[in-house]
């Protein structure tokens, strides 16, 4: 036996009919992952006639992109027919900033309290942490009344106050559990090299956190696109995000169940998240992991 | 010119006292080492000394100047960590010159000096390179430039060389000092070896427990070790340690080891310390000073040793010897040959004894 | 080269330059710029996570109806709540759908990350597979399960159509059964996103101990079962505190998938808060449910947290 197996090379199953084993269940487990996605593409590209009479699942004897077409610039949500794009655009106005932003300040926090760890320091970590945890139910009513008194209610600035806000115990987390595997004596010899606060994170910090900010970026932009809770109850019509207008577009029913309408309006709503995670999944999954090991 | 003075300097955490009063002089083009066991307070007092933490009492002098309430950045020291702590996303030649870019000075000066620094290191072609792709040797080289080139009026050093295989640390250890004898400026070093202490340091300061155990030049401490804590630490192996009692008056006190009833007592009469009859003390020595054999007819303790244990380190021969029921060590020349389980006579020479006091630790006389 | 030559800079000679912050020993000087620095970032998260909770909490026990009212009624609208029944089942709801939501999805993610340790061809893929649907909303989830799980539409109808006349699963449209078929879809959005720290947990086990367990003569399930899962401890409370988090959020997949329904038996605390703020006018009853929530995720967040700090501190 060679002398530096890892561990799963130790235990890993190596008979033929072991394996042949782990590979079924493998593959069953697959497609019960794979099938939902299967089974709306599929449905998007049928005709509804086919599928009324065939159930939703089955292969498509005519390809249509007119599902498609239809949820992205004409479907009907509400009174507005203009499908999900206005709201596809709205989301994309919310969610860049308010990512970016959550980010920074995450950055700025988690080199703040681990670099400087003046008195009180690790408090204000476990406090900013501590929101992590919180059920937005809880803030739900009080940010409503916020937003109205402020005159944000309904509006796109709003939400980008509200999730960059909410972000912030994430990004902080992430930051902070990174900037933590930094050395510190890093900062104090660029404190000794004259650098000042400011100086040392854009030049010292900042070009070494990429991996971290990915993470913060993904996180933060996968959430506050899929977010619904404070969509739904923060926008109505025109300033609606793109999850709260596919959760509407779908509650309109006219008559009967379109149902490729739906699947293709979830896809349409689905894809940017799809995109991000398919390109820069793996930096994401990687730095996550890195930092839940270590911290 | 410049001299550095620390007095009474006091440091705490919170209730815990890391630092209680040290003071310290190094002069000018001086060299200091500090030297400790481990949580000593070694690089705490370097981190006062830098700026990077605040003093809670006592005063930090550079020349006539006080700096105790001084930034980092403006007391014009440099210092080279034990990680290195490079700037990992920077180039060796940024990293280097990156206090002068702090302070504004042109792009052209700052690779002129780089280019400089880099040189009397032998680094000058790593000056693009990242820290990530250079070794753990030349990583330290970067680190030490980028202290040169603030040219400060005082160099610290944390343990700089503890990351390094034996190799480097002896090359690496002939570059800081030969350094410092061109440069000639103040430093501050910690270390926990000695050796490197011994052979850089033109001043001491052995620390314990928050104070300075002795501060002193190398062959001080080595020669008259201020306390059993001292005599312990410096010296590889370390000193041997015995009980005894001084018996007599007068002209007539004798040195009497305990336990040893039969052995003859030596004369102390010629050494003139203050010690008084009934006295318990320690009784040091270190182990290149142990005679093995008759030791012709010097003055000292005589004993009857078994040979427990012979080793061969190269360049001498360490052997360890039971005398009822102590175990002393003793250092020989290559060619000594002695077998284990035999007998031996040993001397102990008076003139190399090194008497502590047994309730103080403390050393008694000079 | 020559000593002059390396004095490439003159030195700075501050006189007495104790920079903008340097002067007291002690004072909050010297941390001005990181004080300052966080400062916005803390009271934003002090108003709207704090304070908003308080505010809820005081909310709750006043009676706010449609707008606030400051009048304190103590826990009157915590005794109406208790006694609706819409509550009940939502309560009830939830903790049956924690428990299973957790337990199903930290044994799914498990056996994932087991699997996937095997050296198996095609780990790369697999794993995109198996964590895509964590990137997909919960309103996405819901609509495709719901279709897929309705028996006139989905794998009912499918199986019946392929020729298997008596098959049934129909989950989602029985109220004793529905909350089962939203656990089905929430297994399906986290599972992979488990499988994945259960993963980097696996690949972290110290291999020397793996071996010494081989020699000991543990097979590969004893190995599994009494050496790397307790190794991997750590991984599954937090997994496990992060999905009961998820767990006491859950509000779009039950709003996509069921709207509640049958009737409401797959309401949860979630949904029945935000019917009871923004559809009913009970504001009062609404921040009760919500205090609710909050008081359920304390007791299983914060002993977590401070095992967490400990055991920071502890290093
Ligand atoms: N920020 C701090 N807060 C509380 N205690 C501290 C702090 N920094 C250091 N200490 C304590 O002060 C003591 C001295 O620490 P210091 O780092 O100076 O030791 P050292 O002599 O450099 O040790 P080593 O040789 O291991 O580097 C230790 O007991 C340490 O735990
Ligand atoms: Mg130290």
């Amino acid at each position: 036996m060679p002398a530096d197996l890892n561990p799963s090379e130790m235990v890993a199953a190596r008979r033929p009919a072991t394996r042949a084993m782990l590979y079924v269940v493998l593959g069953i487990l697959g497609l019960f992952f794979l099938a939902p996605l299967a089974v709306m593409v599929l449905t998007s590209l049928r005709p509804i006639e086919e599928i009324r009479s065939a159930g939703i699942i089955g292969i498509p004897q005519t390809l249509t992109l007119d599902a498609w077409r239809a949820a992205w610039s004409q479907a009907c949500i509400a009174a507005v027919c203009e499908g999900l794009q206005p709201y596809f655009r709205n989301s994309l106005v919310i969610a860049i900033p308010a990512t970016l932003l959550s980010t920074l300040l995450g950055a700025i926090n988690g080199y703040a309290l681990t670099k400087f760890r003046f008195p009180g320091a690790d408090a204000i970590m476990v406090l900013i942490i501590l929101g992590c945890f919180l059920p937005l139910q809880a803030v739900l009513i009080p940010a409503a009344q916020t937003l109205s008194a402020l005159g944000l209610a309904n509006s796109i600035y709003g939400l980008i106050l509200i999730y960059t806000v909410y972000g912030l115990p994430f990004t902080t987390l992430f930051f902070r559990n990174y900037y933590v595997g930094v050395p510190s004596e890093i900062v104090r010899a660029a404190h000794m090299d004259g650098a000042g606060f400011w100086r040392i994170f854009f030049q010292i910090m900042v070009p070494i956190s990429w991996p971290i900010a990915m993470v913060s970026v993904v996180f933060q932009f996968t959430g506050i696109w899929n977010e619904f809770l404070f969509g739904v109850s923060f926008t109505t019509g025109a300033s609606q995000t793109v999850t709260v207008a596919l959760n509407n577009l779908v509650n309109t029913t006219f008559g009967v169940k379109q149902y490729n309408l739906d699947m293709a309006a979830s896809l349409i709503a689905a894809l940017p998240v799809l995109i991000v995670y398919l390109f820069v999944g793996r930096f994401f999954v990687r730095g996550l992991t890195a930092g839940s090991i270590k911290g | 010119m410049t001299r550095l003075s620390i007095s009474g300097l006091r440091k705490s955490f919170g209730v815990v006292d890391v630092l209680k009063s040290v003071d310290i002089e190094v002069e000018d083009n001086g060299f200091l080492v500090l030297l400790g066991p481990s949580g000593c307070g070694k690089s705490t007092l370097l981190n006062v000394i830098a700026g990077l933490e605040r003093a809670t009492a006592g005063s930090i002098r550079i020349d006539d100047r006080d700096i105790t309430d001084v930034e980092a950045k403006d007391r014009d020291i440099a210092m080279v960590f034990q990680s290195y702590a490079l700037y990992p996303s920077m180039s060796v030649a940024r990293n280097i010159t990156f206090s002068m870019e702090v302070r504004g000075v042109p792009r052209a000066e700052r690779r002129k000096a780089a280019e400089t620094v880099a040189a009397s290191l032998q680094i000058e072609h790593l000056l693009d390179r990242r820290p990530a792709q250079l070794s753990g040797g030349q990583r330290q080289r970067v680190a030490i430039g980028r202290a040169l080139v603030r040219s400060p009026k005082i160099f610290l050093f944390d343990e700089p060389l503890s990351n390094l295989d034996t190799q480097l640390r002896l090359e690496t250890r002939a570059l800081i000092k030969r350094l410092h004898q061109r440069v000639g400026a103040t430093s501050v070093y910690v270390t926990h070896d000695q050796s490197e202490a011994m052979t850089l340091a033109t001043r001491i300061a052995v620390m314990a427990k928050g104070e300075v155990a002795q501060f002193g030049t190398p062959a001080e401490i080595y020669a008259r070790p201020a306390s059993v804590f001292v005599a312990r630490f410096v010296g590889s192996p370390p000193m041997n340690f015995l009980a005894g009692t001084i018996v007599g008056e007068g002209a007539g006190r004798t040195l009497q080891l305990d336990g040893f009833a039969d052995i003859a007592p030596v004369a102390l009469e010629a050494t003139g310390l203050p010690v008084s009859p009934g006295h318990a003390v320690t009784v040091g020595i270190r182990p290149d000073r142990i005679v093995i054999g008759e030791g012709a007819s010097r003055d000292g303790l005589r004993l009857l040793a078994t040979i427990d244990l012979v080793e061969e380190t190269g360049t001498d021969v360490l052997v360890y010897l039971k005398v009822g029921g102590l175990e002393l060590i003793a250092r020989q020349p290559p060619e000594a040959r002695l077998t284990p389980g035999t007998s031996v006579p040993i001397l102990l020479p008076v003139k190399d004894l090194h008497l502590f006091d047994r309730e103080t630790e403390l050393r008694i006389g000079f | 080269m020559s000593q002059s030559s390396l004095r490439v800079e003159p030195a700075p000679h501050p006189r007495g330059g104790a920079g903008r912050f340097g002067r007291g020993r002690s004072g909050l000087g010297r941390h001005a710029p990181a004080w300052l620095a966080i400062s916005p970032s803390l009271l934003a998260i002090l108003i709207f996570v704090y304070g908003f909770a308080l505010w809820t909490a005081y909310v709750s026990l006043s009676a706010s109806r449609m707008v606030p009212d400051f009048a304190l009624v103590g826990l009157r609208n915590y005794e109406r709540m208790w006694g609706q029944d819409r509550w009940l089942v939502a309560a009830g709801n939830l903790v049956t759908f924690t428990a299973l939501y957790v337990v199903v999805t930290l044994a799914v993610g498990l056996l994932i990350a087991i699997l996937l340790d095997q050296k198996v061809r095609g780990e790369t893929p697999l794993r995109t597979i198996f964590l895509y649907p964590a990137a997909v909303s919960l309103i996405v989830t819901g609509i495709a399960w719901k279709w897929l799980l309705n028996p006139g539409t989905g794998v009912e109808a499918f199986m019946r159509s392929a020729g298997w006349e008596g098959f049934a699963f129909d989950w989602i449209i029985r109220s004793e059964t529905v909350i089962y078929a939203i656990v089905v879809a929430a297994v399906w959005q986290q599972a992979g996103f488990v499988s994945v720290l259960f993963l980097a947990a696996l690949r972290g086990v110290d291999g020397e101990m793996v071996k010494a367990a081989r020699l000991d003569g543990a097979g590969p399930i004893r190995t599994y079962w009494s050496v790397i899962i307790p190794a991997i401890r750590p991984a599954f409370i937090s997994a496990g505190v992060l999905l009961v988090a998820f767990a006491l959020k859950t509000f779009d997949l039950v709003v996509a998938m069921t709207a509640q329904g049958p009737g409401y038996a797959s309401a949860l605390p979630s949904t029945f808060v935000y019917d009871m703020a923004f559809q009913r006018n009970q504001l009062g009853m609404a921040a009760a449910g919500a205090i609710s929530i909050l008081v359920f995720a304390a007791i299983i967040v914060l002993p977590y947290v401070v095992w967490e700090f400990r055991k920071s501190d502890a290093r």
